[in-house]
């Protein structure tokens, strides 16, 4: 491969451009009129303004991202995360326009993309699921006897959902009935399909993934975990690698369930299996998602192996470089997601103007952004700005490190989650590992970083004290002298 | 409002000078050689502090965190107190764009009354649909924007009677 597109923007977009630029390989970015200042349209070798601001009208239009690699030759299209990069369809077109989808097959995407498909597909694999429904629910009373049988609280949830949308918890029988009609109803207006399915609520979950990676010959390696508990709307904030919960043997059996999800759908490339861990350390397979994950820093950080390289490789169609004796975990790396949103207003987005923008350096600290001073955020995409990376010997030492990097992490003008991660790095639960995704709602309110920033303000209260009462006696004359003159007139 | 001493706010949040009062604060070095600071006994890092006197503004690195420190003056708290800069005493008569955004859905009419609280409109942002409310009881004047137009922060969106 000489020539790949990337079907993304920001961050993203940018760090598979640093792999492809270290592999020797040339980059064509394609961008929206929102996004012409963003540096990595800069960074790119070759750059095309495919619409306006819109993802509908730019990022996620095929045809037309297609027509650009076409044009320019690209051996490959890369779809980084969200956007197209789960979109079964595109995958096949770029199949059939003769280039290479880097990521797995249409076949793989669509049985993943569906969780009843994947229940389906993994089931003869001996992989443990949450107690549930294997099929779409629609008769509300036989739904209600299987809650039952499973046993309350249990959760409804959209088949075709995602981000933690279209789901319910209910907690006893009577309000079955209303809340089973509610989520058919809001998993058919957001997603055009009405099928739930049910399943057993785990009260104290923790949510732990593996990475997975698979060549086109059948070698599949998984590269350990990561957990991603610290949630915010059901979206992840803070991750960290390895987990603290995770020992060695159960580490080894939920790399081996892992692997047996990717083969269940003939799977190639890097993956993720997602698992949710009860307080008996049980785990349960959750879904699988197809692509490059938000998070995939944290696992290049422990384990040295960059996965965009990985990816292209397996795109070649190249044999695996190492085996699962090949890799180990080194030191703890932590990540957290630097939004331009209000953690004191509820995480509501922050937009404006970034009149300072200056990011942490040093050994052992990443950030992968693409943005600089001066910056508007645009209104169309996600609000993330940034991830925050560290990779120290040990957890403390992690933690330690990111207290410094977001100190020193300075922006102004829109409000982020950076003093959010602050007050998970100094809080006791954090610390002992000892937490779930109840996190937020457990131990966060408003006052957390309020009462934090008055606390550390007054330090530079009483400099300004000190300082102005320096300064502006200097300028000001002094009372007596002056009285004393105005009596000798 | 006997105060004499000065409160400031520090990155957007006021802190009172009272609570600085029993700090035992220590000064070494000047503007341009930095600063060291230290306050009972611990001591910290001060880098690119710049004091503009006219707008009493201080900014300034303290471990290298940017800060930027407002002073308000006792005179200044003075004519605060006094109610000439109290905007929140004031009858709103137009509602603002709380952040740039796609106007996704308008729910009132010209001419309509409301009720405090009542919703508005609804602001797209960053594919999140947020609610804009009435910040009052009253009857709306105009509406200054259409459905699916794109608004700035602070753009006039509704203007009250």
């Amino acid at each position: 491969m000489k020539k790949i597109l990337i079907a993304n923007r920001g961050e993203i977009a940018l760090r598979i451009m640093r792999s492809l630029r270290k592999m020797g390989i040339e980059s064509v970015a394609v961008y929206s009129e929102a996004d012409i200042n963003s540096p990595f349209v800069s960074y790119a070798d070759y750059a095309f303004c495919i619409g306006p601001p819109a993802s509908s009208e730019s990022y996620l239009n095929a045809a037309h991202i297609i027509q650009v690699a076409l044009d320019n030759n690209c051996d490959g299209i890369h779809p980084g995360y969200g956007f197209l990069s789960e979109n079964a369809v595109f995958a096949e077109q770029v199949t059939s326009a003769g280039i290479k989808f880097i990521g797995p097959s249409p076949h793989s995407i669509r049985i993943m993309g569906s969780k009843l498909d994947a229940k389906d597909a993994v089931k003869n694999y001996d992989i443990p699921m949450v107690p549930g429904t294997d099929t779409a629910i629609t008769d509300i009373p036989e739904a209600k006897n299987i809650a039952g049988t499973i046993g309350y609280p249990i959760l409804i949830k959209a088949s075709a959902g995602g981000g933690g949308k279209g789901m319910r918890i209910v907690e006893s029988e009577d309000e079955f009935i209303s809340q089973m009609e509610r989520a058919i109803s809001e998993a058919e207006s957001a997603f055009g399909d009405g099928a739930v399915f049910i399943e057993k609520y785990i009260s104290s979950p923790r949510h732990i993934e593996i990475q997975v990676l698979c060549d086109a010959h059948g070698n599949a390696v998984h590269l350990f975990e990561r957990e991603c508990s610290v949630q915010r709307r059901h979206q992840k904030v803070v991750e960290e690698a390895p987990a603290t919960v995770v020992d060695k043997d159960l580490r080894a059996r939920m790399g081996e369930a892992a692997i047996k999800v990717a083969k269940s759908c003939n799977y190639e490339g890097v993956g993720t299996v997602e698992f949710l861990l009860d307080e008996d350390k049980n785990f349960y397979f959750l879904e699988m998602n197809t692509r490059l994950q938000v998070e995939h820093p944290v696992t290049e950080m422990i384990t040295g192996v960059d996965l965009v390289e990985q990816q292209i490789k397996v795109a070649r169609g190249e044999i695996l470089d190492f085996q699962q004796k090949d890799l180990n975990i080194s030191g703890h790396a932590l990540e957290l997601r630097v939004y331009a949103e209000d953690p004191e207003n509820n995480f509501l987005p922050s937009i404006g103007r970034m009149d300072k923008y200056e990011i942490p350096k040093g050994e052992g600290v990443r950030v992968d952004d693409s943005f600089k001073e001066g910056m508007q955020i645009p209104i169309y995409y996600d609000p993330m700005i940034a991830k925050l990376i560290v990779h120290a010997p040990t957890r403390d030492l992690a933690i330690q490190k990111m207290r410094k990097a977001i100190r020193s992490y300075n922006i102004k003008g829109i409000k982020t989650t950076l003093g959010f991660g602050d007050f998970v790095m100094d809080s006791d639960a954090f610390i002992s590992g000892n937490y779930d995704t109840h996190f937020v709602k457990k131990y966060f309110s408003n006052e957390n970083i309020a009462d934090k920033e008055k606390e550390e303000g007054r330090v530079a209260a009483a400099f300004a004290q000190l300082l102005w009462e320096q300064e502006s006696a200097k300028i000001r004359v002094p009372k007596s002298t002056q009285s004393n003159w105005s009596k000798q007139n | 409002m006997e105060n004499n001493t000065n409160n400031y706010i520090v990155n957007g949040r006021e802190i009172e000078g009272e609570s600085l009062e029993g700090l035992h604060v220590q000064l070494k070095g000047d503007l341009s050689t930095g600063h060291l600071l230290n306050i009972d006994g611990k001591s910290y890092q001060i880098k690119e502090a710049k004091l503009d006197l006219d707008q009493k503004i201080l900014s300034c690195k303290i471990d290298s965190k940017y800060y930027e420190i407002e002073i308000i003056t006792p005179f200044h708290q003075m004519i605060q107190g006094m109610g000439f800069s109290d905007v929140s005493a004031m009858e709103v008569n137009e509602v603002k764009a709380p952040m740039p955004g796609l106007v996704f859905d308008i729910m009132v009419a010209e001419g309509q009354e409301v009720t405090l609280d009542e919703p508005l409109m609804i602001l797209e942002a960053m594919k999140m649909e947020n609610i804009i409310k009435s910040p009052r009881e009253g009857t709306i004047k105009k509406i200054k924007v259409n459905k699916t137009a794109s608004v700035e922060k602070n753009a006039v969106l509704i203007e009250f009677e």
